[in-house]
């Protein structure tokens, strides 16, 4: 086996008994045998430390669907409520038909009752 | 697949089958997906951020990008490809985003400070980071999805959308500028 066989096997990960005579007489190669297996025996370790806090969540978003129902709720809760106020007996008192329409006129008062207003005691039986 | 990828939340049940029951607005079913797939989806990104914060961050936005896009998933790769594939160009986008020059980008003349290596003569994790972290980002994500996660070649081809063959190039090369840091590494260690 030639020193080019043999890195390309080592890079692809392969092994065979030809690599192992060809890495038992040739340093270079046996050299990039170790720094393979040791990068390998790192990668292991990242495997089994690289693992995200016990805090990690992931919050997903309201689904469009729910922010609909929410956005409606909210519309509907304080229209219902306009409504349900609006539908009572009204109020004499905010009658706005009864403020704006004329009164109709009232009779002039007589002439005893002007007298009646102004000299209170002659009126007096 | 499934022997590599045991089920962490503790059900058999099928991704398939939560898909379908997310896709019909069963937060819960996609809950457990999350559950199922998170630590893989934040290895993956690890791998290519280096960061374990801004990891966390992009972790859940894959995720949320997931919920989102799951109408769009069709089946015809299995669910955690479609994960990967999605966290794959999540952190390339991060780090992409990122506004101050990142460490690795720093001259090769600046050698790393001493640091006791692992068992072996192996690289510490904060190591094998920075050596990650000067790879092209096309060989930091393949060698993340090979070497950290151990997917297959068709896995890795599914995922990353590009045929076998380039899979076994880029991996062969990147494997190759890996073991020339990692070298340069430990030579730089001992001239101290």
């Amino acid at each position: 086996m030639l020193c080019e066989d043999a890195s390309r096997a080592l890079y692809a990960g392969e092994t065979g008994p030809d690599l192992e005579v060809h890495l038992s007489a040739c340093e270079q190669c046996r050299l990039l045998a170790e720094d393979l297996a040791q990068l390998q025996r790192a990668f292991a370790r990242a495997r089994a430390e690289w693992a995200p806090s016990p805090a990690f969540r992931v919050r997903l978003p309201v689904i469009p669907w729910k922010r609909l129902a929410i956005a409606a709720a909210l519309l509907l809760l304080p229209l219902a409520g306009w409504t349900a106020l609006s539908l009572r007996a009204p109020d004499p008192s905010r009658d706005l038909h009864a403020i704006l329409l004329p009164r109709p006129p009232s009779p002039p008062p007589s002439d005893r009752e002007i007298l009646a207003t102004l000299l209170p005691e002659v009126t007096q039986p | 697949m499934a022997g590599r990828h045991p089920t962490s939340d503790g059900t058999t049940l099928p991704d398939e089958w939560l898909v379908r029951k997310s896709r019909a607005g069963d937060t819960e079913a996609f809950g457990l997906i999350v559950t199922r797939h998170q630590a893989a989806v934040y290895r993956v990104v690890r791998g290519i951020l280096g960061d374990p914060a801004e990891s966390e961050d992009v972790a859940q936005e894959v995720f949320l990008k997931a919920y989102a896009n799951l109408a769009r998933f069709r089946g015809d790769s299995s669910l955690f490809t479609w994960l990967y594939r999605i966290a794959v160009n999540e952190a390339l986008r991060a780090r992409k985003r990122r506004v101050p020059p990142p460490l690795e980008t720093l001259p090769e003349t600046e050698a790393p400070p001493p640091e006791p290596e692992a068992e072996e003569g192996a690289p510490t994790l904060r190591t094998l980071q920075r050596l990650l972290a000067r790879l092209p980002d096309d060989y930091r994500a393949i060698v993340t999805l090979r070497d950290l996660e151990g997917l297959s070649y068709q896995e890795i081809s599914a995922t990353l959308e590009i045929p076998l063959g380039t899979v076994e190039s880029r991996l062969f090369r990147a494997r190759q500028e890996l073991r020339t840091l990692w070298r340069k590494t430990k030579e730089a260690r001992n001239a101290l």
